[in-house]
């Protein structure tokens, strides 16, 4: 039985940026790009063994992301 | 589920002229998997893919140590676990396995003794054709043409498999504006190069990524040095004088954490010189659509 809704949201430019609030409610003050980061967060740990590759929330923004677009992370390749 | 964020895709894109590859990616929380919701994302991936005339995707997949039968990259180097839930599921989706990619870590700090004797070595196999630069944050105005062209061969020069990776072309004024970007972002860079003297020009970079958190571990970013000027150990002097840099500038960071393609031999041997050590896999993945 499907008990869960799909949503899509864009990435964030920044947390603090009011602007981005049009994208997915009124109330919006990150709380929701946050809890996505959190989701990552735990996919690397559960995957690496350690939360040394956790990114906090700004890391992950557009303007914290990385040059490179051939990883999708807040990491990247060498 | 239930009010609560459970597990994020992530749909990523260049301008089509640059090619139709979409990166994706897919990640349940660990505690609400099995339930579909990788399915169902998944799906919701390649519909937006379909839509927007994509005919490939490329994904990056965790693979934890398992025992058993392994899955070997097509390049000849790296495998992953076959029985894995994720190397199951994207096969059964049609992905193809096309490269591994090694999560290394080096703790820190490096001993200066070590650091100094390393960079010491390089510099004695370098020829004195080559001269080291370090800055953190902003490209002095002299090099940025010379900065463009290092970030661009990073997308031409980097093994990259079948992966049908672009090239991206960095400019001047782009590099400016990414500055102008990163200045208000979470993090500094810390970056050495080799200038080649006989013709001003830089040969070589390599970037370290710094969180103003010092208890957070340091992002290896981009190394590369141009095939033209490879065969001089730069490669370890970049890396061993940028560490050295970082220990100097913004001390206390308990760790270095880098990818590398496993088939980057050249690059993982400075790493290990240095004293990296793998702590996990991924798979890069990729399948091809119909074209709609």
């Amino acid at each position: 039985m499907t008990d869960f809704t799909l949503e899509r949201i864009a990435i964030p430019a920044h947390l603090d940026d009011p602007d981005e609030a049009d994208f997915i409610g009124a109330d919006f003050i990150g709380a929701d790009f946050i809890a996505t980061v959190e989701v990552r967060n735990a996919t690397e740990a559960d995957g690496y063994g350690t939360e040394e590759l956790s990114a906090p929330p700004p890391n992950c923004c557009r303007s914290g992301s990385t040059r490179s677009t051939n990883r999708s992370s807040c990491l990247r390749l060498e | 589920m239930n009010g609560r964020i459970v597990a994020r895709a992530i749909f990523e894109t260049r301008p089509a002229a640059e090619g139709n590859t979409a990166w994706v990616d897919v990640q349940v929380h660990p505690q609400f998997r099995r339930r579909g919701l990788g399915t169902a994302l998944a799906d919701q991936l390649e519909t937006l893919a379909t839509e927007d005339h994509r005919t490939s995707l490329v994904v990056y997949a965790v693979s934890k140590a398992a025992a058993g039968e392994r899955l070997r990259s097509p390049t000849g180097f790296g495998s992953v676990p076959a029985g894995n839930a994720e190397v199951r599921f994207l096969l059964d989706r049609g992905f193809r396995l096309e490269q591994v990619n090694r999560a290394s870590r080096l703790a820190l700090p490096l001993a200066a003794d070590i650091v100094d004797g390393l960079v010491e070595q390089s510099q004695q196999r370098a020829s004195p054709d080559y001269r080291l630069h370090q800055w953190s944050g902003r490209t002095p105005d002299r090099w940025l043409d010379d900065m463009a062209l290092l970030f661009t061969r990073m997308s031409t020069d980097a093994p990259k498999a079948d992966l049908d990776v672009p090239e991206d072309v960095w400019t001047r004024q782009r590099l400016i504006e990414y500055e102008d970007r990163a200045e208000t972002g979470p993090k500094t860079s810390v970056i050495s190069v080799v200038e080649h003297r006989p013709t001003a020009r830089l040969a070589g970079i390599t970037e370290l990524g710094v969180s103003a958190e010092p208890d957070r571990p340091v992002s290896q970013n981009d190394t590369i040095v141009l095939k033209e000027h490879r065969g001089h150990r730069l490669g370890m002097l970049l890396k061993a004088a940028n560490i050295r840099s970082l220990q100097s500038t913004a001390p206390g960071h308990p760790s270095i954490i880098t990818f590398n393609a496993e088939e980057n031999q050249h690059m993982l041997e400075v790493n290990e010189a240095v004293g990296f050590s793998a702590i996990g896999y991924e798979g890069a993945w990729k399948k091809v659509l119909a074209p709609s």
